[in-house]
């Protein structure tokens, strides 16, 4: 009974860590108080992919941010009119369902990072928290993708 | 042998006995903090004064914040504190100030810097929701047995 105990620790602790969101950030792909799990060991052997969903850390992980990744390391990022352009292409954000009037001039990915946006673009660009993020922040990614 | 062993375990036992109480001050000053920061609907503006006023008690003469995410930085003297949380205070019907995920070290004697997670949940007069996490990086000094704040930065965990 102890050992199963101990490995479900580990296991909720270590490898998959359950999460409620709450907030707005990721909608329509992730609503406000779904739950899920963020699975620990989505990157052990791999780097986070542009449009993959990730998971971020603040001082630790009693509260995490939710975001999707748009552009990695040495990209050049910018917002007109609501539309993503990475490297000066228009990026087709199927996941991205609600109109948005962001502009935002071109920046570059630094080594190490990649930069993260939410789905949910009808905010005021001031409002909405993204932007590039240190890779040793990722800590893994829902495990119930969408 | 046998009693080199036995001070050493003491030692080791008296030094982790040490620590945790450090410790456990320093997470005591952020729980009177948020304490202090607490604000009901019924609060009234008395209660508010008395409130704004006691948070000085949890910082130094002068306390530095910086948010480069906004652009802002300054010196805070804690006589000028108590106005500057009543001002910020009456711009919610109710909040709190929540804290996790402390990780504390002790680089030097008197000295603490702490790695946080801050989170505000509230109710603008306006009627606005507001629920907001950030990291925080501390430093802390110790004044006669009391952990003060002396250095505040908001982490830019996402910079645009």
């Amino acid at each position: 009974m102890l050992l199963v105990v101990v490995l479900a620790l580990l296991f909720f602790n270590f490898v998959c860590i359950p999460f409620r969101i709450k907030g707005y950030s990721m909608e329509p792909t992730y609503m406000n108080g779904e739950f899920n799990f963020c699975f620990r060991l989505q990157y052990t052997f791999s780097k986070p992919e542009k449009e993959d969903v990730v998971v971020i850390r603040l001082a630790g992980k009693k509260v995490m941010l939710l975001k999707r990744v748009v552009a990695l390391e040495g990209d050049m990022v910018e917002f007109r009119k609501g539309k993503l352009f990475v490297n000066e292409e228009e990026v087709e954000e199927d996941y991205v369902r609600y109109p948005s009037d962001w502009n935002l001039p071109p920046r570059k990915v630094d080594k190490n990072h990649v930069y993260v946006v939410g789905d949910n673009r009808n905010v005021s660009i001031v409002m909405h928290r993204f932007g590039q993020t240190s890779i040793d922040r990722i800590i893994g990614a829902p495990l119930w993708k969408k | 042998m046998v009693i080199t062993g036995a001070v050493l375990a003491a030692g080791i036992i008296a030094f982790f006995i040490f620590s945790q109480s450090e410790e456990a001050k320093v997470k005591k000053q952020f729980s009177v903090l948020a304490e202090k920061i607490k604000k009901t609907e019924k609060e009234t503006p008395l209660v508010a004064a008395a409130k704004a006023n006691r948070i000085k008690e949890l910082f130094a003469e002068t306390c530095t914040v910086h948010a480069p995410a906004y652009s802002f930085s300054r010196d805070i003297s804690s006589q000028d504190l108590p106005s500057l949380v009543l001002t910020t205070r009456s711009r919610y019907s109710k909040m709190s100030l929540e804290f996790y995920d402390f990780a504390i070290e002790f680089p030097e004697e008197g000295s603490a810097q702490v790695s946080l997670t801050a989170r505000i949940l509230g109710k603008l007069t306006t009627g606005k929701y507001v629920d907001d996490v950030h990291e925080l990086r501390c430093k802390l000094q110790k004044r006669e047995e009391l952990w003060l704040l002396k250095e505040i930065e908001v982490v830019e965990v996402l910079e645009k």
